[in-house]
């Protein structure tokens, strides 16, 4: 169970996210919803302990400052946007990186176990073919993919997702969503996304979190976020009614 | 899938060969060449522990050995220095030169000398102890100016940073040389760099460096790769992010440091040798970091062999060499980079 007690976050005077609770169980897909700069990247970082925070966060009913960076990452895994640089290492170099967190010896190689991690995630992401090949000749989708092994290969129980489908295409992205549903249903894992997408959101999240200028507006059921008034409020448009008028001309053709 | 992680031992066997090879090459050649034959009389009497006579057994063991075997150590600790800060910043260009950490230590190097900074019985500490607390002071002066004014350490913030630290160092380095006259070594030596006079004491000295540092190198070789990802992303799966900065920037500030203090700053070795290696045997740090140290002891060897030699019996600073090549190569990857960014 994961958590968040009357989260702030302040970058300078100005508050990011304000007064942010929810409880999370085994299972839950919770999508932060709301405009740009609405807090839902900054609560992701809170959660992957890259921003400093006032409140709590209470991971297996312990504060999260309280685990040590390995003990952490055994737990709860971050799967960011693909970023520019890419470092020199193969697919499978990337993914062993996963296991880091396991290691414990000083010299520690991969054990058995690790090993069977690392293929299993190299499986489920459908890179087997691409595990020797350098990070650099893969395009965008196939990179987020490797990532992605990387998370699964940590096996933790939580996964933080801040925006990973951002300059994947449609096929890329929703192959890395439901291979991400598959590993929630399958563990018993949650999952805790920002994703710009409504209709996405709407398929794959279970919760919701509205989010505006910081503050929550609402929290429960993903349906019943989309068809709340708050929805309309953190998107100052008519969210529902828009999403029908784009669909309507996918329905006349 | 391949789960092994560092080089093969053939590969170890095969670099450790080279190392002797040119090793052998560069203590035979030289403004009085040593016929290979004598070479090999020599060396098997000092193996066997008798004392071999003669001119070339003089020039041999006082002058050319302790020479080579620092030069040895030279490159491989800039070498394994450059490898681990482009590691750490995710920037192939980072080097000592390039990023002011040797200039700094030399400064630290020629205030001590100017103070009259020494121990009892080890004459060159001081030299030694303040170019390695300069130049770990230069690192973080360099990064963290860079990383105040661009968070992503881009090529260009960080490399005008270090310039502009370098020419900032290299003017004091001047202006002490001017008020200190006759007490300093010529002013070539620390900003050009040369190991002509290398003693055994300095070949020691930077054996156990390079025993001690490397090693905190090695054992840091999965955070360097984690690093390779992102800083966040290291701390995502699990790395100690301080901790991990510390200890490279402690081990790499120990390695130039001595390094400037026994030859100066010799530019661009850090540079070069990760370069190829990365180009031979890939980006990954357990096979990169033990690569760099032969290939840097090899490459250095050549390039002092090459400083005494071009235009003998007047010898060239090695640091020149070094510079000429490594401002050359520093183009070719620098463009090479920007290539692939634009793609």
């Amino acid at each position: 169970m994961l958590e968040l007690k009357n989260i702030n976050i302040q970058y300078g005077s100005k508050y990011a996210v304000k007064d942010v609770s929810i409880k999370l169980y085994s299972g839950d897909w919770l999508v932060l919803l709301g405009a740009n700069g609405a807090g839902k990247s900054s609560i992701i970082k809170a959660l992957a302990r890259a921003v400093k925070y006032s409140g709590e966060i209470l991971l297996e009913g312990k504060n999260i400052s309280c685990f040590s960076s390995r003990q952490y990452a055994q737990r709860v895994g971050v799967l960011s946007q693909l970023h520019e640089k890419d470092p020199s290492l193969s697919v499978s170099e990337v993914v062993r990186l996963g296991r880091y967190s396991h290691g414990k010896r000083l010299f520690s190689g991969l054990n058995k176990i690790d090993i069977q991690k690392v293929q299993q995630a190299i499986a489920v992401t459908g890179l087997i073919e691409y595990s020797e090949r350098p990070m650099h000749t893969l395009s965008g989708g196939e990179r987020q993919r490797a990532y992605l092994a990387q998370v699964f290969a940590q096996d933790t129980d939580i996964l933080l997702l801040d925006e990973p489908v951002n300059s994947l295409d449609m096929k890329y992205t929703l192959s890395l969503l439901k291979a991400i549903d598959v590993w929630r249903k399958e563990r018993r894992g949650i999952v805790i996304s920002a994703l710009h997408d409504l209709s996405l959101a709407a398929c794959f999240g279970s919760r919701a979190l509205i989010l505006l200028n910081g503050e929550q507006l609402f929290e429960g059921n993903i349906k019943d976020a989309l068809y709340s008034p708050h929805i309309d409020m953190a998107y100052d448009l008519p969210v529902v009614k828009t999403m029908q008028d784009v669909y309507s001309f996918w329905e006349k053709a | 899938m391949d789960i092994k992680e560092g080089l093969s031992l053939k590969k170890h066997i095969i670099l450790i060969f080279v190392v002797l090879i040119s090793l052998f090459i560069c203590i035979s050649l030289g403004s009085v060449p040593i016929p290979f034959k004598d070479t090999v009389g020599i060396l098997c009497d000092l193996l066997l522990g008798k004392k071999p006579s003669g001119m070339y057994a003089d020039i041999l063991i006082h002058v050319r050995l302790p020479r080579v075997l620092s030069v040895m150590p030279v490159g491989a600790a800039l070498s394994l220095a450059g490898a681990a800060m482009q590691g750490i910043i995710r920037n192939p260009l980072a080097d000592g030169s390039t990023l002011g950490t040797s200039s700094g230590a030399a400064l630290g190097a020629v205030i001590a000398l100017s103070l009259g900074v020494w121990l009892p019985s080890f004459p060159f500490a001081g030299t030694v102890v303040f170019a390695i607390i300069f130049s770990f002071i230069s690192l973080i002066i360099v990064m963290s100016l860079a990383y105040t004014v661009d968070k992503l350490l881009s090529n260009n913030t960080i490399i005008l940073m270090g310039v502009i630290f370098s020419m900032f160092t290299s003017s004091f380095i001047s202006l002490i040389m001017a008020f200190s006259g006759e007490r300093l070594r010529s002013i070539t030596f620390w900003t050009m760099g040369s190991l002509a006079g290398s003693n055994y004491n300095n070949v020691l000295l930077l054996l156990i460096t390079l025993i001690i540092a490397g090693s905190a190198l090695m054992l840091s070789a999965r955070e360097l790769n984690a690093f390779s990802l992102g800083e966040d992303e290291a701390m995502h799966i699990g790395v100690d992010v301080k901790k991990t900065k510390v200890i490279i920037l402690v081990s790499v500030s120990f390695l130039i440091g001595v390094s400037v203090s026994v030859g100066g700053s010799i530019g661009f070795v850090g540079l070069i040798v990760p370069h190829a290696c990365r180009l031979l045997f890939g980006g990954n740090h357990f096979k990169l970091l033990p690569s760099c140290v032969y290939v840097g002891a090899i490459f250095l060897l050549f390039m002092d062999l090459i400083a005494r030699t071009l235009v003998s019996p007047v010898e060239l600073p090695i640091g020149v060499v070094t510079s000429f090549i490594g401002a050359i190569s520093f183009v070719i990857i620098y463009y090479r980079r920007r290539k692939h960014a634009g793609t």
